[in-house]
């Protein structure tokens, strides 16, 4: 492929390249292998919920509630470890697909838009988790949180776990029937219907593997830090969607993938470590994912603008 | 003359203005469980409470009839009170106007941003949400920052005839507003708009003059709402604002102002937002825990979204 | 009464409007009385529309010379025509549903003070003066989606004339989705309108009612104007064979051996759009359904695939009753839809073309989808080949093809499938002549293939042309079958125009 062709298909990789490249020249700690370490740590968990939120947002819905979510996966995750490790595992996962399935059940059976569901949902599980566990709880040394805290070639296995379900989540998407119909109902819903492509199925299980997701993240920050607390998740759902967003997924729906979305990710815990080496407050990053976002948004914007106008021939 | 009668839609009249049943029977209920509820002491408590983030229900109920939306009513309200609290030293009135310019500013950078990019106003709403709560954190540095100026609690104190200030300005905004929405040019045209955007296109309106003034009144309304919280609790944190946004929109859906957008009213939206409050309140006597509230409130939303979605699905058909 | 006052209003000479490579009107000619009610009758295409749009300032002539009271006139934009007096009333798009009559009115052009606060008193007076003067009997405070479709309708008049000072309303098939006593009502509106020197430019297919209301009726075909007949002259056979004109060619129609009904409807009815509606189908036929605006054919249409609700619905195929809940359902039994806007419910704008053509195929037809990209792009070309869709590449975003390619990838996406009977509704609407021969082509194709084909269409030459069979619907209601080479247009046309005292809500 000719390079710039090549630069054009992969916009995100390119910036997130320069992006290092650019806080590597102003930070030379950068290139420190414990600072990128510390960027794949970070990005580990938080990138599971954001995978798991673009397989959402490429089917055309978005989910506010993960940050809630996640605030209750945690405190359950916990709180079933003190039975028994196994139910930590599997009870935010199950609880996980009631979540997510909820969410897909009001938005198609009402038709409601999923953005203001979301935002209901989001303040009920916010409250349950905090009736649920009030305070924070503490997890005792369990098995799998050795395992989560082992490594491998000096990484951490839940790193692993991250790209792993990145690249799940990336075949499912481009190689399965439910995964590409995403893409086909994204942009133009009402022709997919008429296409007989099965809308309703397709987005709930797009809100249950994200419930799930955001579950498995939920269960991986508790074993790596030993505990949970009941607001743990707060903000989350922007980061994740800032990360979305930067990864080249179109608000709109029909474009993006969850390899962008790990790069959107990355591209974000890069500019905020930056940030954090650079002696910047901690409190401008939530400035930073705030301008992020907007300046995503409009360049999306731009790019869909743009496309209608130039079709490059006669349009219908 | 029966065909003029015909014409008036007596069961839509009376599902529109189904709020007031809800409060009578909120209040009704409550009162029945636990008489304490309407006492001339709880009222008050209740008006307190709710002619703060009031405003701010005023101005979603505008956005919403225009058909857009604002998260970040909450995240203006908040800017505005650290302003105040920050602009103290300096005499309280430049601190009210400094604080209640820049969140007319935020409001209309919404507006602008909104109509430019032609996003729609929920994700860049999210987007400038983020931004300003960040703003304030970063200002106060994750504190909660108190006042300096003693004085500055006058504001809020006062009290004429036995009622606070506070309520007199609410109870004033709500028919100002109310009065412009229902008897004025620029109130209609916002029907307008709301109702069917290209046909006000067509019979001459600006619409994007509409739309951006529009989200520049909820950014004042906010500001003043923000003034307010710090003259009450002269404390600029991140915090505030927090549920703001959600509270005002299940309120003034509740209210019975649909999210299409071309019809409602600012007394419904007030009578919306009463019964929020008055809900919570209840939920307080009743000794529920703080968090059942929350999770009521967003279980509430979801409820009249359905109900809604019932009804435009229906009118599809016709 | 005849528009007796001779002075022309306006007057268009050589108007010629040329869209990308069709002529879309061809040195028309045309003038308006002031206080006449002028009717313009023509086949869909014909070039009636886009004279109106013209006229309303929606489109602006390639060349031609516009005289509006005596002097040159320029219309570049709607607010053009506005000024010059000249109003279009459409349905749907002008209005406020949720405001009040009086604020419909007056949206704009509120009666208010200089603070900016409206009187309602005096526009709800006003209002009720300019009811009365028309003499409708609309309630001024009612909200407007409580009215019928034909008050909304008179509302719109009324705002026209009384608001916005229009001396030429132009009303584009008026009476398609009214009762007969509201057509009544619209009459005698007409003849108010007349008194107060306003002129009507009255677009309809329904030659009964032309006969009753016009002084002068003008007829299109193919782009031009081909005469302006007065009132004395009117004779309905004349009228209907200067609408015809001869078919580009003919197609031979062909012996069919009807002995296999692959599907049937029975008792369909929409409330308010199609009133008991059975038909059936025979396989490797070519069934056409012809109705004009208002025959309830889209609804009708979509109703079988449960994308608008019917009252009473049986359906069978292959003598079985079948249900079909979803467009779904329907594929898995083999039926296939081609939607009539294909930008909107066929599309997926920024895809390339190759997935566009397997939409279904993907999902239907394939065991796993595993974007095995050199399968689908080679089913794809095949397709592509198949049906002559000009591309330079399948790679490319199917919004660079033109309306008729793009119309081609539809159809081979219904194609690929392997579908047994196909539901085409409109399927070359907005197409340029080349292209709608080739899906003509392909259609008769298909046909004797085994395909069963219902055609469902607003262009009666279409249905003339490639139908076994037709049915005609017109107001909810089937006003004609007729098979073989009995399919024409003098058996067809006059049966779409007629409208008798039947149909929906009559």
């Amino acid at each position: 492929m000719r390079p710039l062709q090549f630069i054009r298909s992969q916009t995100q990789l390119v910036i997130l390249v320069v992006v290092f490249l650019i806080c590597a020249a102003v930070v030379p700690e950068f290139l420190n292998e414990r600072t990128v370490l510390n960027i794949l740590k970070t990005v580990a968990t938080s990138g599971i919920v954001a995978i798991g939120l673009s397989v959402v947002v490429i089917g055309g819905n978005l989910d506010l509630s993960v940050g809630s979510v996640f605030s209750l996966m945690c405190v359950v995750s916990v709180k079933m470890q003190n039975t028994s490790p196994w139910l930590g595992l599997i009870v935010p996962i199950v609880l996980a697909v009631g979540v997510g399935a909820l969410n897909g059940f009001l938005v198609t059976r009402f038709r409601l838009n999923s953005i203001i569901v979301t935002l209901g949902t989001m303040s009920v599980w916010a409250g349950a988790a905090l009736l649920y566990s009030p305070t924070i709880m503490t997890v005792p040394g369990t098995f799998y949180e050795k395992i989560s805290n082992s490594a491998f070639l000096g990484i951490p296995t839940y790193v692993y776990v991250f790209f792993a379900a990145a690249i799940v989540l990336q075949v499912v998407l481009f190689k399965t029937k439910f995964g590409r119909s995403l893409f086909f109902q994204g942009v133009n819903p009402e022709a997919a219907e008429i296409a007989g492509i099965n809308k309703n199925r397709s987005t709930i299980l797009s809100m249950v593997i994200c419930s799930i997701c955001v579950a498995i993240g939920a269960i991986l920050q508790t074993s790596r830090v030993g505990s949970g607390y009941p607001i743990s998740g707060v903000g989350l759902e922007f980061s994740a969607l800032t990360a979305v967003l930067l990864g080249g997924v179109s608000i709109a729906g029909g474009k993006g993938s969850a390899l962008r979305t790990v790069i959107g990710v990355l591209m974000l815990q890069v500019i905020l470590t930056g940030m954090i080496l650079m002696d910047i407050k901690h409190d401008w990053q939530s400035i930073v994912k705030g301008a992020l976002i907007l300046v995503a948004l409009t360049l999306d914007a731009w790019q869909q603008r743009a496309a209608a106008r130039n079709p490059g021939g006669l349009a219908a | 003359m029966k065909g003029r009668l015909r014409q008036i839609n007596y069961r839509q009249a009376i599902s529109d203005n189904r709020i007031f049943v809800f409060i009578v029977a909120l209040f009704v209920i409550v009162q029945a469980i636990n008489p304490g509820f309407i006492t001339a002491n709880n009222v008050k408590i209740i008006f307190q409470n709710l002619s703060i983030e009031g405003m701010v229900a005023i101005g979603m109920a505008m956005l919403i009839i225009l058909g857009e939306i604002d998260l970040s009513v909450g995240a203006i309200m908040s800017v505005s009170c650290c302003v105040s609290i920050y602009l103290q030293p300096y005499g309280i009135l430049p601190a009210i106007l400094a604080s209640i310019g820049i969140g007319t500013l935020a409001g209309f950078l919404n507006g602008a941003l909104v109509v430019k990019s032609g996003v729609s106003s929920l994700p860049i709403t999210l987007g400038t949400m983020g931004l300003m709560n960040g703003i304030v954190y970063v200002v106060t540095e994750s504190q909660s920052v108190p006042g300096t100026n003693k004085s500055f609690l006058y504001v809020a104190d006062t009290m004429i005839g036995g009622i606070n200030l506070v309520i007199y300005l609410f109870i004033a905004l709500v028919v100002v507003f109310e009065f412009v929405l229902q008897k004025c040019y620029f109130g209609r045209s916002i029907m307008a708009v709301g109702g069917n955007r290209f046909a006000a296109e067509y019979v001459g309106l600006r619409v994007d003059r509409v739309r951006v003034l529009v989200f520049t009144l909820t950014g004042l309304l906010s500001s003043i709402a923000g003034v307010m919280t710090a003259a009450r609790y002269n404390i600029a944190s991140g915090h505030i604002g927090e549920q703001t946004a959600l509270a005002v929109i299940t309120a003034v859906l509740i209210g019975g102002i649909s999210l299409s957008g071309g019809e409602g009213s600012i007394t419904k939206a007030f009578f919306g937002y009463l019964f929020i409050i008055s809900l919570q309140n209840a939920m307080r006597l009743l000794k529920f825990p703080p968090d059942l509230s929350t999770i009521i409130t967003g279980a509430l939303l979801i409820v009249i979204l359905a109900i809604d979605a019932v009804t435009i699905r229906r009118n599809q058909f016709k | 009464m005849t528009g007796t006052n001779s002075e022309i209003y306006i007057e268009a000479r050589k108007v010629r409007k040329v869209f990308q490579n069709t002529v879309a009107l061809d040195d028309v000619d045309f003038e308006v009385r002031k206080g006449e009610v002028h009717a313009i009758v023509g086949e869909n295409g014909a070039g009636k529309s886009t004279l109106m749009k013209i006229l309303s300032g929606v489109h602006q002539m390639t060349s031609g010379e516009l005289v509006i009271g005596g002097e040159r006139a320029a219309i570049a934009s709607v607010a053009d025509s506005q000024r010059y007096g000249i109003s279009i009333i459409y349905q749907e798009l002008s209005n406020f549903p949720k405001l009040s009559v009086t604020e419909n009115i007056f949206m704009g052009r509120q009666i208010r003070s200089k603070a900016g606060v409206v009187n309602f008193a005096a526009m709800a007076s006003a209002v009720r003066e300019m009811l009365q003067e028309y003499e409708i009997d609309i309630n001024p405070r009612a909200r407007l989606d409580n009215l019928t479709v034909a008050e909304k309708q008179f509302v719109e008049i009324i705002k026209a004339v009384s608001v916005y000072g229009t001396k030429v309303v132009i009303m584009d098939e008026p009476t398609s989705s009214l009762t007969r006593i509201d057509i009544e009502k619209l009459y005698k509106i007409i003849e108010n309108l007349k008194k107060h020197d306003v002129s009507v430019i009255f677009i309809s297919h329904h030659l009964e009612e032309v006969f009753e209301i016009a002084d002068r009726v003008t007829v299109f075909r193919d782009g031009r104007n081909v005469a302006c007949i007065e009132r004395k002259d009117f004779d309905e056979d004349e009228l209907i064979a200067l609408m015809l004109g001869h078919s580009i060619h003919k197609f031979e129609k062909r012996r069919i051996d009807r002995r296999e009904v692959i599907f049937e409807i029975r008792n369909l009815s929409i409330k308010n759009r199609i009133e008991d509606f059975s038909i059936k189908l025979y396989k490797g036929e070519v069934l056409g359904i012809a109705g004009l605006t208002g025959s309830g054919k889209d609804e009708l249409i979509k109703s079988l695939f449960n994308l608008w609700p019917a009252r009473t619905k049986d359906l069978y195929l292959k003598g079985e009753q079948i249900a079909i809940r979803s467009p779904i359902d329907a594929l898995e039994k083999g039926i296939v839809y081609l939607p009539e806007e294909r930008k909107t419910q066929a599309l997926f704008p920024e895809m390339p073309v190759y997935l566009n053509i397997l939409a279904i195929w993907l999902f239907h037809c394939v065991k796993r989808a595993g974007a095995d990209k050199r399968t689908e792009l080679r089913e794809a070309e095949a397709l592509i080949e198949k049906l002559g869709v000009k591309t330079s590449s399948p790679r490319i975003p199917i919004t660079s093809l033109s309306g008729g390619n793009q119309q081609k990838a539809i159809i081979a996406r219904l194609l690929a499938v392997g579908p047994e009977i196909m539901i085409l509704n409109d399927p070359t609407r907005g197409i340029d002549v080349g292209s709608k021969d080739e899906i003509y082509r392909l259609i008769r194709q298909l046909a004797e293939n085994g395909t069963s084909i219902v055609l469902v269409s607003s262009e009666m030459e279409e249905i003339c042309y490639i139908a076994d069979r037709a049915v005609v619907l017109s107001k909810g209601v089937v006003r004609g079958e007729f098979s073989d080479e009995d399919v024409n247009m003098g058996n067809i046309l006059p049966c779409a125009i007629r409208s008798d005292k039947r149909g929906v809500g009559a």
